[in-house]
């Protein structure tokens, strides 16, 4: 077996990580060389604040096909970097990855049973890969270790990791967190497998998801499929005669505002702000949206809203700039394909319609942007648009607002995604209401300078506090404190207000009363 | 009592005759004769659709006359529909409906009056109303469409989802030429139109409702709807005319609403938006209508003009009964009219989690539409949850055991009445020669196959894409029943949309191709068109399993329609399973007794089939002995009296315990009584009877003098008793009422008391909250909701918010919020109480009546009596109202004197206005001087 750092020193184990993809991009250079970066995604971003203060081992598919020859000595060298690969077989990989994970779980779980094609085939697929994540968890895993799953492509883990280790190791904590939707019962049921699911996910100690819907709707689907008792701190039951108790919080993941911060005064991204402003979209309003090319986005609802925008207040044709980067995704799943073209074509309507010499509507942009030019695009734009008909917790609100201290941009943001319940000061919209979007933008583009750094302030003292580093060590630290009598603590903005039972003295949660109350006094 | 039962088409709908040859048809159907029509139809030989209904003998297999003519929907209807990929002609045993030669019991022969008995049609086609009204094939010549954009698809869309064949040569615009010679020829007068029966809508209803008249079950009924065709080109005496025939001789209230809002009501709105959504789709693709600005308004108008209808008409007494989705808002309307109106309302169609009900633009107005009923009922236990859970997250609504509290203190009952099938009148039916004849017919043609039958509407919600796919997968696993099963497969042709028709079409092909082969072994049989009738009765009695895949349905009849069959008298036949997809209304009809399938899991589909197959070799008759019970338990008669009944009750309650007819407390008298009496006990709720809920930001919180004054004045009286009962912590009481340090206190909603008199608190019941109280802190603590608070209390907490512009939005993160506090402690037994601006949480024992009961007991007497003889309870507490008056065997009923405040559903004898008038109220009282 594979060194593991430090093995000798119990204090230095790593918390071992599972993820479809690992932290470590390798590059083939040829004659069995290989290079080794840093993967980019949403994951490795959150979890680096971790990697500060915790050593992780991380367990997933390094996503290049590596000969059979250098596969030891690959495994080998990513060890060195804290990775460790899960080899699995192309085909292996599109039943698991394109056909079951994006093409059932990712559909359910944001209730577009449209898209969910379901294929036994593909669900063997998926529990070998996950029987292969968690026998190599297994290979390397310690008594008292902490594993820590993540997102829907690895949902048999904890149960086969479970199994896998059996009694030959102790005290092994696991904890998963989704970072998705969960879906009502009455849609999640829809899920030919949802009962296997559920029961391999409650093999854990700890599950986490972005908000309270989503642990409502887990644990209803706990007590409606499996016939458990729930209590609003997570499941127990009787599992061979030993009573379990899984944690179920909500653990809502954050951004590392700090860095955009620092990339927002860098000289470049400032010049190309100045430059944006002041030659191409001077005396423009723009609107920003970035999003991954995805159904679940909204996007025809976007670009549908827009072109009701501009035939509504036709004194703003001319003046206000949709800008849309939408991110590849997913070309392997043919509704993503479908949805690109029709995209395209909605697009080519709106600026044939409004579109004149220097002023082009919609500026679609269907490629991935480097940190610099969306940290410009982000900076240079009025307004931030999201209109996702389902999102986990959508994160690109929160760079938005982070890359805004001067500028205070607002954000309009659908009541459908995660970052709406929690962003205090955004204004939120229905997607599926037009007008109602035509309004939100309205709203958003009219705002007077004193709202507007009212409402940023709010959603800049959230984003800045709920981080990402926030987020990873909450959830490694409570996976951590777990143990007997354990319970998950209350929110942490309450303590301090609280009085124990029988206090009178009222906690508060926003920072509206928290003022007034203060001048009350 | 009169039954006025609305719903979007009348059973009944014109037809006209050219003009050029007036028929004598004005006549009622009863009394016409076949003469005319037959005349009609030679001498209008253009018309070929026409002439070829129903005696199209000369036309009906043509196959040249088929391809040339293919892309004329007109012509569709006289062709046997060639199962697809079928290279065996013995399909053909197959007829469409409209072939069928004239029975005894006429079939629905739609479009030419030749039945004696329009109504006795209804009896016959017993269908779901997500299904298309039994036929699918008629031609009548009805006028064209005069909508306008912005709904631009033609009304000839309209008639294709319920019937694809249905144009006249009026209504193609795809042929220029015919349609304008033909509309010059076209007069619609009075004289050239005969009522017959709808080939649209809910046929189901038309069906029960048809059946239990006729049963005499209802003495006195009217029907409200549209006539389901384009009236615009009717002139004024034209309509008036058809309103008043339908009017005298089918109890019809007929609704014109102009054909853009008809077209664009259903069309676009209760197709595009409502339809999918109700069943749990994500609504529309984004090529679709469900974009377009101002559809909302045409749905409005039409519900506008049906409330309008109803109101004119209305008479006391009368019960409005109004069904399924494309009428969410007359409740509403006519309640804003008539506010001691009976209506019920019957959702025919599933309703989805709140979820996903929240993706509509309008789902206030839906709900506040809905409301306005006294009687909300669902076909399943799921359907109604959905429902009220929906309206605690998006309107904040309180619900109770029954249904719902509204903010006004109106009452809805909100019930589960799953609706069945006329079980008699089809039996009667599958009597008939001619079923015989056909069961005969189709044993012999298949009596060495197996045969699974269906009947679903050709569109996304009846998961035929899905159904295919598991029988594939079917035959793929089980190669053993290869060649031996033969899927059945009638597909309504409802859905314009071609993309689905043209995948059914490659996957029918496909299997039919891999398993089939062989020249006389087709897999499947796949009919795009209805089969006659009695030929589907004759399918169904001798078919050895039925396969419903609906991805979510209200009921689907067909289901009780195939036990109704399955009764063994066919032939050796009898008994089969049923394997139906776990999201329709039937499964939970069923229960256990028929297969449950998930319907997007064809690996399920398939080894539910092989295990319904193998059991449908073995037979089963106690299985079909309880699904058989079932269907008549649940039949559609008990649907309709449950229903009446249970909108009569609702209403009763309703209105003689809404406070607003409640009389109000008289002063004089309460003042006669309280100083005519010896001792007293009185009990007055705190908060919204004596002061108002503080806004969550006072930190300080005190009580009026005025209220301290009453109650120092009231505690200076000797034989009195005081208490004041509260949902605030004791601390928060101590503080607030340390003026009257020695006055009775309930704090908490009942957890504790401290006893008159005294200064020592009680704990009433000992809870243990630890097992949720972290859980629902944690999850208030994220609240987004502005000027968010909590209070812990001993027994539970108090969750308040302030007021903001926002108030709806709060609302709904409140209502949300309590709706998961409910959710997940359901099994801890605890519960969120809405009140103004805020949330109680705690366990549902905690009662004020805890404290109450240890009052009781105090003022007890060792002769089992009560030391007091008068007991005086003011405030909005429902539960000490009930339990002052059972204490009627102590105390002379006259004495123990219940007011509530402010409007709401109550057991309570008198009422108060408002804080104030209760103020005032006891200030008269105390004075000894007659004021």
């Amino acid at each position: 077996m594979s060194e593991i750092p430090d093995k000798a020193d119990k204090s230095a184990r790593p918390i071992l990580i599972a993820a479809n993809r690992t932290c470590v991009n390798i590059k083939p250079l040829g004659s069995g060389n290989y290079e080794y970066g840093s993967a980019s995604g949403g994951l490795v971003t959150a979890l680096n604040a971790l990697k500060d203060s915790t050593k992780l081992l991380w367990y997933g598919n390094p996503g290049k096909n590596v000969p059979s020859a250098d596969l030891e000595k690959v495994e080998e060298e990513i060890r060195a970097k804290g990775a460790v690969p899960v080899w699995i077989d192309a085909h292996l990989m599109d039943l698991y990855y394109n056909k079951f994970s994006n093409g059932v779980l990712w559909p359910i779980l944001h209730y577009h049973t449209d898209a969910m094609n379901v294929d036994d085939r593909a669900w063997d697929a998926y529990q070998k890969v996950n029987r292969q994540f968690a026998q190599k968890i297994a290979e390397d895993v310690e008594d008292d270790d902490m594993v820590w799953i993540h997102d829907y492509h690895l949902m048999l883990v904890p149960q086969m990791l479970r199994e896998e280790i059996g009694d030959k190791k102790k005290n092994i904590k696991i904890g998963f967190f989704l970072h998705t939707p969960f879906p009502s019962s009455y849609m999640f049921i829809r899920l030919p497998y949802a009962k296997t699911i559920l029961e391999g996910l409650l093999n854990c100690d700890l599950i986490g998801f972005h908000t309270y819907d989503y642990v409502g709707h887990f644990l209803s689907s706990c007590s409606k499929i499996l016939h458990m008792t729930t209590t609003p701190n997570g499941v127990q039951f009787v599992k061979d005669g030993v009573k379990k108790s899984v944690h179920v919080g909500a653990f809502p993941i954050g951004i590392d505002p700090e860095g955009l911060r620092k990339g927002m005064k860098s000289k470049e991204v400032i010049e190309r702000i100045q430059e944006y402003r002041s030659s191409y979209y001077k005396n423009k309003k723009v609107i920003i949206s970035v999003d991954r090319l995805d159904y679940i986005k909204g996007l025809p609802h976007k670009l549908h809203a827009f072109d009701m925008f501009l035939q509504q207040y036709p004194e703003e044709v001319g003046k206000v700039v949709l800008v849309q980067v939408a991110v590849p995704s997913r070309e392997d799943v043919p509704e993503y394909n479908e949805l690109k073209a029709q995209l395209n074509q909605l697009c080519g309507l709106i600026n044939s319609k409004y579109a004149s010499p220097g002023y082009t509507p919609v500026e679609f942009m269907y490629r991935s942007v480097d940190k610099n030019t969306l940290l410009s695009l982000y900076g240079m734009s009025d307004i931030c648009l999201v209109t996702s008909i389902r999102d986990g917790m959508n994160l690109v609100s929160y760079e938005y607002i982070a890359c805004h201290e001067q500028t205070h941009g607002q954000l309009v943001i659908s009541e459908f995604a995660g970052a709406a319940h929690s962003l205090k000061g955004c204004i939120t919209i229905n997607p599926w209401d037009a007008s109602n979007c035509i309004d939100g933008i309205k709203k958003a583009l009219e705002m007077d300078p004193e709202q507007k750094e009212k409402n940023w302030k709010k959603m800049f003292k959230y984003v800045s506090k709920y981080t990402s580093a926030y987020w990873g060590q909450t959830f490694a630290e409570e996976l951590a404190r777990i143990g007997p009598g354990y319970s998950l603590p209350r929110n942490p903005e309450l303590e301090p207000n609280v009085n124990a039972v029988n206090g009178h003295s009222p906690s508060m949660l926003d920072d509206d009363s928290e003022e007034s109350a203060m001048g009350a006094m | 009592m009169a039954v006025i039962v609305v719903c979007l088409y009348l059973p009944y709908t014109c037809g006209f005759t050219s003009a050029t040859t007036p028929s004598v048809q004005t006549t009622t159907p009863s009394s016409e004769t076949d003469d005319p029509e037959p005349e009609a139809l030679t001498t209008t030989s253009s018309r070929s659709s026409n002439g070829a209904h129903g005696r199209s003998q000369s036309l009906q297999l043509n196959p040249t006359f088929v391809q040339s003519t293919a892309s004329l929907p007109i012509l569709l209807p006289v062709l046997i529909p060639q199962t697809l990929g079928a290279t065996s002609n013995t399909d053909s045993i197959f007829r469409p409906h409209s072939q069928a030669p004239p029975f005894s019991m006429a079939l629905p022969d739609r479009g030419i009056v030749r039945n004696k008995s329009t109504t006795s049609l209804q009896t016959l086609s017993a269908l779901d109303a997500q299904s298309s009204t039994w036929g699918n094939v008629s031609h009548l010549i009805q006028p064209k469409s005069m909508a306008v954009s912005p709904p631009s698809r033609k009304i000839e869309d309209v008639a294709k989802d319920k019937n694809t064949e249905e144009q006249s040569d009026e209504t193609i615009v795809e042929m220029p030429v015919l349609r304008s010679r033909k509309t010059r020829e076209m007069e619609y007068t009075t004289e050239n139109y005969s009522i017959l029966p709808t080939t649209l809508g809910n046929a189901g209803l038309y069906a029960a409702i048809h059946a239990i008249a006729s049963q005499g079950y209802i003495q006195d009924k009217t029907w409200v709807g549209t006539l389901g065709m384009p009236t615009d080109a009717l002139s004024p005496e034209v309509k008036d005319h058809i309103e008043g025939k339908l009017l005298t001789e089918r109890d019809c209230l007929t609704v014109y609403v102009n054909d853009t809002d008809v077209n664009a009501h259903y069309e676009n709105y209760c197709k595009v938006i409502l339809w999918p959504t109700f069943h749990s789709q994500v609504p529309a693709k984004p090529e679709s209508k469900a974009y377009e600005e101002n559809i909302w308004l045409h749905y409005v108008a039409v519900n506008q003009a049906f409330a309008d209808k109803i109101i004119d008409n209305w008479k006391q007494d009368d019960m409005i009964w109004i069904h399924d989705y494309h009428l969410l808002l007359v409740p509403g309307f006519v309640r804003k009219q008539i506010p001691n109106a009976k209506i019920g309302l019957f959702l025919h169609s599933a309703f989805p989690p709140s979820e996903i009900f929240k993706n509509l633009p309008s789902r206030y107005d839906l709900l506040e539409g809905m409301l306005g009923a006294n009687l909300i009922a669902f076909q399943t236990k799921d359907f109604r949850h959905h429902f009220l859970q929906t309206c605690t997250r998006v309107l904040n609504i309180a619900t109770e055991d029954n249904g719902l509290l509204l903010e006004n203190g109106r009452y809805i009952d909100v019930a589960t009445i799953p609706m069945g099938i006329d079980v008699e009148s089809m039996n009667a039916r599958r009597k008939l020669p001619e079923v015989q004849d056909r069961t005969q017919e189709l044993s012999d043609r298949f009596k060495d196959k197996i045969l699974i039958v269906a009947r679903d509407k050709l569109d996304g919600i009846h998961g035929l894409k899905q159904k295919l796919k598991g029988f594939a997968e079917f035959l793929d696993r089980y190669p053993e029943w290869e060649s031996k099963v033969v899927l059945i497969q009638i597909a309504t042709s409802a859905s314009p949309d071609d993309k689905l028709k043209l995948e059914l079409h490659n996957l029918v092909e496909h299997i039919n191709r891999e398993f089939g082969g062989d020249i006389n072994y087709q897999p499947i049989h796949y009919l795009t068109q209805d089969i006659d009738y009695s030929q589907y009765l004759a399918l169904l009695s001798i078919a050895d399993c039925m396969l419903v895949t609906s991805l979510c349905e209200g009921m689907n009849l067909t289901c009780h329609e195939f036990i109704v069959c399955q009764d063994g008298t066919a032939g050796g036949k009898g008994y089969a399973p049923l394997v139906i997809s776990q999201f329709i209304g039937a499964a939970d009809v069923f229960g256990g007794n028929v297969f449950h399938v998930n319907p997007w899991h064809p690996g399920g589909i398939a080894d539910q089939l092989n295990e319904a197959l193998k059991k449908s070799i073995v037979g089963n008759n106690n299985n079909w002995r309880q699904l058989y019970a079932l269907t008549q338990r649940h039949s559609a008669l008990a649907w309709y009296r449950t229903f009446i009944s249970g909108l009569e009750k609702a209403w009763k309650e309703q209105w003689t315990r809404h406070s607003s007819n409640v009389p109000r407390l008289q002063i004089a008298k309460l003042r006669e009584k309280y100083h005519g009496c010896k001792k007293r006990l009185i009990i007055l709720d705190f908060e919204g009877t004596l002061t108002t809920w503080d806004s969550p930001k006072e930190k300080v919180i005190t009580t009026p003098k005025r209220v301290i004054d009453i109650l120092s004045d009231l505690m200076d009286d000797e034989n009195n008793v005081i208490y004041v009962t509260s949902q605030r912590p004791r601390k928060d009481l101590d503080h607030m009422l340390r003026m009257v340090s020695n006055i009775g206190v309930v704090a908490e909603s009942g957890a504790f008391i401290r006893k008159y008199g005294s200064t020592k608190w009680t704990a009433t019941i000992d809870l243990d909250t630890t097992e949720w109280r972290n859980g629902i802190l944690a999850m208030l603590g994220m609240a987004n909701i502005p000027g968010a608070q909590v209070d812990e209390m001993e027994s539970g907490l108090m969750f308040q918010y302030e007021d903001s512009g926002t108030q709806d939005i709060s609302n709904g993160h409140a209502g949300n919020l309590a709706s998961r506090v409910n959710e997940m402690c359901k099994d801890q037994n605890v519960e969120a109480h809405p009140f103004e601006r805020g949330l109680c949480i705690h366990n549902k024992i905690i009662k004020k009546t805890l404290a109450t009961k240890i009052i009781e007991q105090d003022l007890t007497l060792d002769n089992g009596k009560l030391s007091v003889d008068f007991i005086l309870v003011v405030g909005d507490s429902e539960d000490l109202f009930r339990w002052s008056h059972s204490l009627e065997d102590l105390i002379e009923a006259e004495s123990i004197v219940t007011c509530v405040v402010g409007k709401r559903h109550t057991d309570a004898a008198t009422a108060l206005a408002s804080i104030s008038t209760v103020l005032s109220a006891l200030e008269k009282m105390l004075k000894v001087d007659a004021v």
